[in-house]
This record gives structure tokens, sequence and C-alpha cells, in this order.
């Protein structure tokens, strides 16, 4: 069985530009779904903290989310109690699966499965039963690394330690066996000969996604509105949208959300990629910026790409700075 | 174009052979022989609104019932009489022997849903049939010889005779001779009886806990129901769904250390088994991204109890050994069978860990739980599966660390015939050392 790969421990949770920036994207695209009829305060949140606790505190204090559920796997009971931020965040520890019997069918929620590792089979798994416990107009999140890379702890052995080619040889095999039925295209080495296998990833994601709702009854489907990848270190695939019916995807598209800038409805996904800027630099560009605003005009070096990608999230765009508390 | 004219519409009739010799193939004789017995349960729950599955989610204890079903059976012929209430003359001649229900019945947790039971099962076994009931005011009997029957184009059967009489309780009898040579030899089998018994009672435990009697050739079939094993850190799931009319009792956990038998899903359908054991992906194994079955499954032992007045919303098949994969109902219970028992699977994976040492606390946990019968769980509140493990804590493991030749470990793995990283196999030379000599 799978464990986490503790990647709190290499990373502040906080401190990743993307991540951040992916954060208030979400904040921002939710914030506008109340023009469809969504509160999403009285949404019950469900999600993996870590010590952290990064999105528990954001929820709760820019979509105002009271009511909690964080989820934790690692053996890390008392750091994890130690740290949660507010008293009403209810922490399970153990496997997502061991909670899933206990999300309530009649609740809304804003679920958000945010692994550190690639996909796998018990993903899939804990998709199937998310979705089919989540109530209509529950949002469903789930951010994975898009790289072809099998987690280490699901063999009894260390994979590290193969060669590279009998290890590309297993990850096609456990592949074809894990997404073959969800995905048209044949798994080969070259498939996963790629950085990034994102539009495999996805195909499984959302086939899965479709499988599950398909067979439950009240005629649910999957309006997606999430699809972005970014890259800080690992390449990080998000894939999110609201279990809803046919109506509720109409009441999507007449209030405009579907066409929001960060909003993505197919294949095609979003990526947020922002530059690293010196505080001074990031006061500089915002008090220009504008869509005439060139790399030429700067009184800096930054390439243009980097410029673009920056007028799209400078809203979004972290500051860090050192405190001393 | 010119138009054809025809003189008559497109003929669609239905063919007495297709009920006869058709019809038949897609059912094996034990099950013809448990159609005859649902038959009789149908009349038992009909006369006495005998709800077992009810008693069963209420915890509660259904009224004694004083009833035998008693079949016998030779190599020329095989007869099952109950004393289950019997079947009116009106009912006779207007219901039973329909060949598909058009009717209705939502007023019983009954047996009988698609009119087709116990037509097809006497035509399978022989060609010469009587059925006789009586209630305690009147009785009839109706006699068919098929080869007869075949010949005319009537689709009705005359009655022997139908008649006003007194008697103290109702029944029915069915017999069948001039039985089929395949079947003659099945009865004469001597396996064929204890075949017959065992598989009774695993179809009928409800009903036999309840006091129903049902005899094969005089042995006496007693409810066969596997345990499941529980202490209070083993805790096993109950999960009851109300949808669309039909209540769905699920309950999972693992059969006691003891039970030697490969278990699975026990699917019912108003207390009547349509599922025994099931390892295939009729019950989810190897679908939807969930394991296939294997060896180490081998204590998973989970029971699904379907109740509904309305019949028709149930999964059944018309042959009763299977369920109707697509019926809404069904798939509403997969879902969560699949995802109430994650946590199940995930325990026998760490009780049968590769890593031996690793997984004696769940050991400990699992020859630590008693049998229990399942009854006692379903009454309960919905609860999910609950194993606490006690695992050693840090300050209870040394660890080791050495450096050997990597040609020694290669040795090794050659030796093991399989591929084992090095700290794995330091782990398993001491395990194998200690097993031998320290224990």
């Amino acid at each position: 069985m799978a464990q986490p790969t503790d990647s709190f421990k290499q990373f502040h949770y906080g401190l990743r530009p993307s991540k951040q920036v992916e954060r208030k994207i979400m904040i921002e695209v939710l914030h506008r779904l109340s023009k469809a009829g969504y509160d999403i305060s009285d949404y019950i949140y469900l999600g993996f903290g870590s010590v952290y606790y990064v999105d528990f505190l954001m929820f709760h204090k820019y979509l105002f989310i009271n009511s909690m559920v964080c989820v934790e796997r690692s053996n890390v009971e008392k750091r994890m109690r130690f740290n949660k931020p507010y008293k009403f965040i209810k922490l399970k520890m153990g496997a997502l699966f061991n909670y899933i019997p206990n999300i309530r069918r009649t609740k809304k929620h804003l679920v958000w499965l945010d692994y550190d590792r690639s996909l796998d089979q018990e993903m899939l798994q804990d998709i199937d039963g998310c979705l089919n416990r989540l109530a209509p107009q529950s949002i469903f999140v789930i951010t994975i690394d898009a790289r072809p890379k099998l987690s280490k702890d699901l063999f009894e052995f260390d994979i590290e330690d193969m060669a590279a080619e009998d290890r590309e040889k297993l990850t096609v095999e456990k592949y074809q066996e894990w997404f073959g039925g969800y995905v048209e295209e044949e798994i080969t080495l070259d498939t996963i000969a790629r950085k990034q296998v994102a539009p495999l990833f996805y195909e499984a994601v959302v086939e899965r996604i479709r499988q599950t709702l398909s067979r439950r009854s009240g005629g649910l489907r999957f309006s997606q509105i999430f699809n972005c990848i970014y890259q800080n270190g690992a390449p990080m695939f998000t894939i999110g949208g609201i279990i809803g019916t046919e109506e509720d995807k109409e009441a999507l598209r007449k209030c405009g959300i579907l066409e929001h800038k960060f909003v993505r409805t197919s294949s095609e996904c979003l990526k947020i990629s922002v530059p690293p800027l010196t505080i001074r630099e990031k006061y500089w560009l915002d008090s220009k910026l504008d869509d005439k605003l060139t790399a030429a005009k700067l009184q800096f070096e930054l390439e243009e790409e980097l410029l673009d990608n920056y007028r799209k999230f400078y809203k979004e765009y972290p500051t860090y700075m050192e405190s001393l508390l | 174009m010119d138009q054809i004219e025809y003189p008559q519409p497109a003929k669609a009739h239905p063919s007495k052979a297709f009920f006869i010799d058709m019809l038949t193939k897609d059912i094996g004789l034990s099950d013809c022989v448990l159609d005859l017995v649902d038959n009789s349960i149908h009349s038992l729950i009909t006369k006495t609104n005998l709800d077992v599955s009810e008693h069963l989610l209420a915890g509660t204890k259904a009224k004694k019932i004083n009833a035998l079903i008693d079949i016998a059976f030779t190599p020329s012929k095989v007869s099952v009489q109950d004393d289950c209430g019997g079947i009116s003359i009106d009912d006779a001649a207007e219901q039973i022997f329909l060949l598909g229900k058009p009717v209705e019945d939502r007023a019983h947790t009954g047996l009988g849903v698609f009119g087709v039971g116990m037509k097809r099962a006497f035509f399978k076994i022989g060609r010469q049939i009587s059925i006789a009931s009586h209630t305690i005011d009147e009785e009839w009997k109706i006699d068919i010889n098929v080869d007869d029957w075949e010949k005319i184009d009537e689709w009705n059967f005359p009655f022997t005779y139908a008649r006003k009489k007194k008697s103290g309780t109702g029944g029915t009898l069915v017999g069948v001779s001039k039985l089929y040579p395949t079947v003659s030899e099945h009865f004469a089998s001597k396996t064929f009886k204890k075949i017959l018994v065992e598989k009774i009672s695993r179809v009928y435990p409800l009903f036999l806990k309840a006091g129903l009697k049902i005899k094969v050739n005089d042995d006496d079939a007693t409810a066969d129901i596997p345990e499941l094993a529980e202490s209070k850190d083993l805790r096993t799931v109950r999960q009851l769904i109300k949808k669309d009319g039909v209540d769905i009792l699920i309950m999972a956990g693992l059969s006691p250390a003891g039970d030697r038998k490969p278990r699975g899903w026990y699917v019912f359908c108003n207390g009547r088994l349509v599922l025994d054991a099931d390892k295939t992906d009729r019950t989810a194994w190897g679908t939807d991204s969930y394991p296939a079955f294997h060896a180490k499954y081998n204590h998973f032992l989970g029971y699904v109890y379907f109740r509904s007045k309305d019949v028709r919303k149930l999964p059944w098949k018309t042959t009763k050994d299977g369920v109707d994969q697509e019926s809404p109902i069904y798939q509403a219970a997969l879902a969560e069978m699949r995802l109430l028992t994650r946590p199940v699977l995930s325990f026998l994976n760490d009780l049968y860990s590769d890593v031996k040492e690793q997984s004696e606390p769940e050991h400990a946990l699992f020859r630590g739980a008693m049998p229990i019968d399942p009854q006692k769980i379903a009454s309960r509140n919905n609860t999910v599966f609950e194993a606490k493990v006690r695992k050693e804590s840090d300050d209870d493991l040394v660890s080791i660390q050495y450096k050997r030749p990597k040609k020694k470990i290669k040795k090794i793995i050659e030796v093991l015939g399989k591929y084992m990283s090095a700290s794995r196999i330091g782990e398993h030379t001491f395990d194998w050392f200690y097993d031998r000599n320290c224990k």
C-alpha cells in the first residue's frame, strides 16, 4: 500500500509560489460561484492539510469555511495536533479510504485531494469512493505529480535500485494494468519517456470520474472548472470541478463562470508559471502593468514569456519576507 | 414502388417447444429443485406475511414458523410437498400457471418474481407432472402429460378436480415422473442428496433459523451462514442504505482465523441467497481499479441483503443464481461495497505482508477475534470497519547496520529466486535465523 512521501519534510507548503498561485486561483474562482447560487462558506472542506495547514488557513480566511476535516496518513499525530490552527478542524489520522465511508451524503463538500505522488490505482479508488459519496453541487479537486513515476512504497523492493530500463518496463506494465481500462491509446515506453504525462493522467482521472458518476442515479455529471499544471521542482497537475446535474451545468454557463480566465473546461490546461522576482521588481511591475507593457520597456532583464506569465498571475503572486516573530 | 399487401400482421406467438426444451437449458437441476422450494416459501410468505429480512435488520425474532417442505426423489420420480398454506382455486386458474407474471405483487417480500421458476422446473425434470394443492376450504389438482400438451394449440392446463373441502392446514404437492434420462442419473447419484442439502442450507438460512424445516429424502437442512470475526479492537462494517423502496444492508469484515474456507461476498434478495461466496467481478473484484480476488483475501467475508416488497426492484436473475449487474439498485450497492471494504482489504494486505515481522501485531489482533453470528451485527447502527492495530513503538526496535560484499548479496538473491533490496535481505536472513533457533 502506498505511503505518503512526506514531501512536507522537504518544502514549506506556504513557500511554493506556483502552489500559492494555484490556491489563490481556486479561491478566486470559487468566489465567483456565488453568482450561480453556490454558498461555499456553508461547505465542509476535506483536505490533506499536512503540518502547515496552509489550505485550511486560506479557505477559512478567504472562503469563510468553518467546517473542516483534515486527513493525515503520515505517522505524525502529535505534530498534526500541535499545529492545528483552529479548534473546529477535525483531524482524522489514517488513510483517506478509512475516512471516505464517513462522508455524509447529504452535506455539500469542497474536497481537495492534494497528493504528492504520481497517479496510481489507489488514487483512482479514492476518486471512485469520493464521487460515490459526495452530495450534488459538491466540488472535487485532485492534484497529482505529473511525472511517470512509480511510488517506491508500492513494492517490497527498492525500485530506486533497479536499472533505469527495468524500472521503465515495470512502469509501463503497471500503467497498462492501472490505466489501460481508462485511456484510449496504448501505453508504451514512448508514453512514459516524456518528462510529464499530464494528458495520460488527465484522461484516466476524467474517465474514472465519468464512470463513477454515470452509475449514480440522479443524472449527475462532472462539470470541470480547473485543469492546471505548474512546475517548481515537480510538475504538479490539478483537475477539479462540480458534481451536478445538467441544470447545475446550465447555471454555471449562464453566470459566465465558464469563461473566467482561470477556468478550463477541457483537456487544454492552464499553465501556472511565475518568475522569481525581487520585491522591488514586483512592485515596479505592478505599478506599470498593462497589456502594452513589453520586456523592452522594463528597467531590468526579464524574458517576454516570463513577463506574460507575471501579467497573468500578478494578483495571485505571493510575496515572501523574513519576519522575526 | 409497389406496396405489397400482407393479409395479416407478422406472427409473434410463443412456442411450447421453447418453454419445454429451450428455457430449461439456462438452469441446472439443483437450481430447478430450489425453484420449487422458492415456490413453497413464496406461499408461506404470502399466507403469513413472514419477512425474514425485516427481522434481520431490526434484530427481532420472527414468530416461530411451523412449516415443512419435504423433497423426495428416486431415479424415477421427484416430489416437493409443503404445508405452507396452499394455493386457492382462483389463483391456480388465473395466475400460478401463467408463463410469465403479469400481476405485480407489492404487498410481500416474496420470492416469486418472474412467474417462470416452477413451470421451468417441472418441464426441465420430466414429462409427467402433477400439481395438487389444498387450502383450508378447497382443493384442486392438475395433471400434465407434456407429450399430449405439446401437440395441442391451447395454452392452458385443465383441472383434474377442483372442489370445496375443509382442511386443518393448506399445502401443495408437486410431483414429476417420466424423468429425462440425465435427470434420472443425477437422482441416482449418491452425492446429489448431499449437494442439495448443503445448497439448501446455504440458500435459505434465515428461513431455516425462523423455524421452517426443509427435508431432502428425510435429511434436514440446517442454516449454514459463515461467521464473522470480531473483538473490541476489530469491528465489522455495517451500513444500511434505503434507495428507491429497497433496503440494502451491507456487512463486511473477516472470517475467523480458524475458518479455512475461502469466503467472498454472500448476496441475498428478500432472505434468499443469490450469490454464494462470490469472488468475481459480479461483486466488484478486479473492476473499477479494485483488486481481483487473491488467496490473501480468503478471510474477506461480506454480506449484502436486499429487501423490498416491490420484488421487481431487486437485482434478481430469473435463475436466482446471480445478480442483474445493470440494475441501478445493484450499482448503488456495488459502489458502497467498494468504498466500505477498502479498509478490510488494506488490513488483509498488511496481515499477509511480505515483511513478516511487521505484520505480527495484525496477526495478534486477528487471532484474538472471536466468531460472531452476522445476525448480531445486522441490527446495529451503521459503523465502519475498524482494526486497532497496536504497532510496536520505535522504542522497542533496534536498527542494525552492517556491510557485506556485493557478490554475496547477489548470490543470496540468486538463491532466493526473487529480487530483494540489500536491507530486505538483512531483515530476511535475520528472521530466518530467529524462526529456526529462537522460537
